[in-house]
């Protein structure tokens, strides 16, 4: 091994000779570019590697380092965006390396008999991402507003007025919150009904997110192509139909379909 | 990656958080006998780490993360 050591990177699986032009495009390794490995019915996009940033120990190191991850994963991402050229594309996860051209084909032939077949189910797709942030404020608004109605008219004494106001109130909140549910669930539904398959995801962590309020939908959408315009007009109408809830969706895309693909493959 | 016209105003790209959470988080694995990638579990793993510590560096103001170029949804264009 000398210290130019090579691994070979792993973005996606097409089918054998649908992989788009790829020319001039940079790898996640700076300088190493983005070709091709055929076999059988199967292309995988791939770039070298230097083992000594990308190795199984270099790696472990590197995953934790946030700026070192944040631009393998948008270069990652850039070559994904790429190949969605192509008609039918299996995103692998991030950083699947091989050692040498033979474990690529290696890994080809082991997924001869699954790799087809996501293919075939994400042929002509894309993944959109919609999800429902809550802001509070205007729950608690509504809230106010609903338990202030019926109190005027109902109550003498303040003290008995003050809980009786408290208690109108939460069960206002619990409407109100009852409403929410109902606007996402239905959102989803309308989404998935537009969608040839969805899944939903755990919403993201507000740390990890870095939005105000609470997630409530964090949906994936597999969207045939042709219909992503229409997809993202409906998700613009119901967002514009839940402004007033307090609700806002958020949609991007196109993705690679990633959460359409099965976790799992290849194992011996 | 592109956005659509459409996108709502918080999503001016697609942030760097979206595209590892798919990266990392979803995905054909593919496994074979010279794979040099992580296993699955451990990247999973690493991964929320990874986020979850992320946000600890950004808010204590360290100077190695670019914290604008990265992303994180905080919904400036």
């Amino acid at each position: 091994m000398t210290a130019t050591a090579l691994g070979w990177y792993v973005y996606c699986i097409t089918a054998a000779g649908e992989v788009p032009a790829l020319d001039g495009l940079a790898g996640v390794d700076r300088g190493c570019e983005v070709g091709c490995v055929t076999e059988g019915e199967l292309s995988a996009v791939v770039s070298h590697v230097r083992l000594e940033e990308f190795g199984a120990e270099a790696l472990k190191r590197n995953l934790e380092d946030l700026a070192w991850l944040k631009q393998t994963g948008l270069a990652h991402n850039a070559v994904l965006a790429r190949a969605l050229a192509a008609d039918a594309v299996v995103p692998l996860r991030l950083c699947t390396i091989f050692a040498d051209e033979d474990g690529v084909r290696d890994a080809l032939r082991h997924g001869r008999d699954s790799l087809p077949a996501a293919l075939t189910r994400v042929r002509g797709h894309a993944e959109w991402s919609v999800k429902l942030m809550a802001d509070p404020r205007p729950l608690e608004a509504a809230a106010r507003e609903r338990g202030a109605v019926p109190i005027e008219s109902s109550s003498r004494a303040t003290g008995h007025a003050f809980f009786a106001r408290k208690r109108l109130e939460r069960v206002a909140r619990d409407h109100v919150r009852a409403e929410i549910e109902q606007a996402v669930e239905e959102t989803h539904a309308r989404l998935q009904d537009h969608a040839t398959a969805a899944v939903r995801l755990p919403p993201q962590d507000r740390r990890i997110s870095g939005r105000e309020g609470q997630m409530l939908l964090n949906g994936a959408y597999l969207v045939r192509r042709a219909r992503a315009a229409e997809f993202a007009e409906l998700a613009t109408g119901l967002d514009a139909g839940h402004r007033e809830t307090g609700l806002a969706l958020n949609l991007s895309g196109p993705f690679a379909p990633y959460n359409f693909v099965g976790a799992e493959s290849e194992r011996e | 990656m592109t956005e659509r016209a459409v996108v709502l105003p918080t999503e001016r790209e697609v942030s760097l958080v979206e595209v590892l959470d798919r990266a990392l988080g979803a995905g054909v694995v593919l496994t074979g006998d010279v794979t040099i990638s992580l296993a699955d579990v451990d990247l999973v793993y690493l991964s929320l780490r990874v986020l979850v510590g992320s946000v600890g560096t950004i808010g204590s103001g360290s100077d190695v993360v670019d914290t604008d170029a990265l992303s994180l949804g905080r919904g400036e264009p």
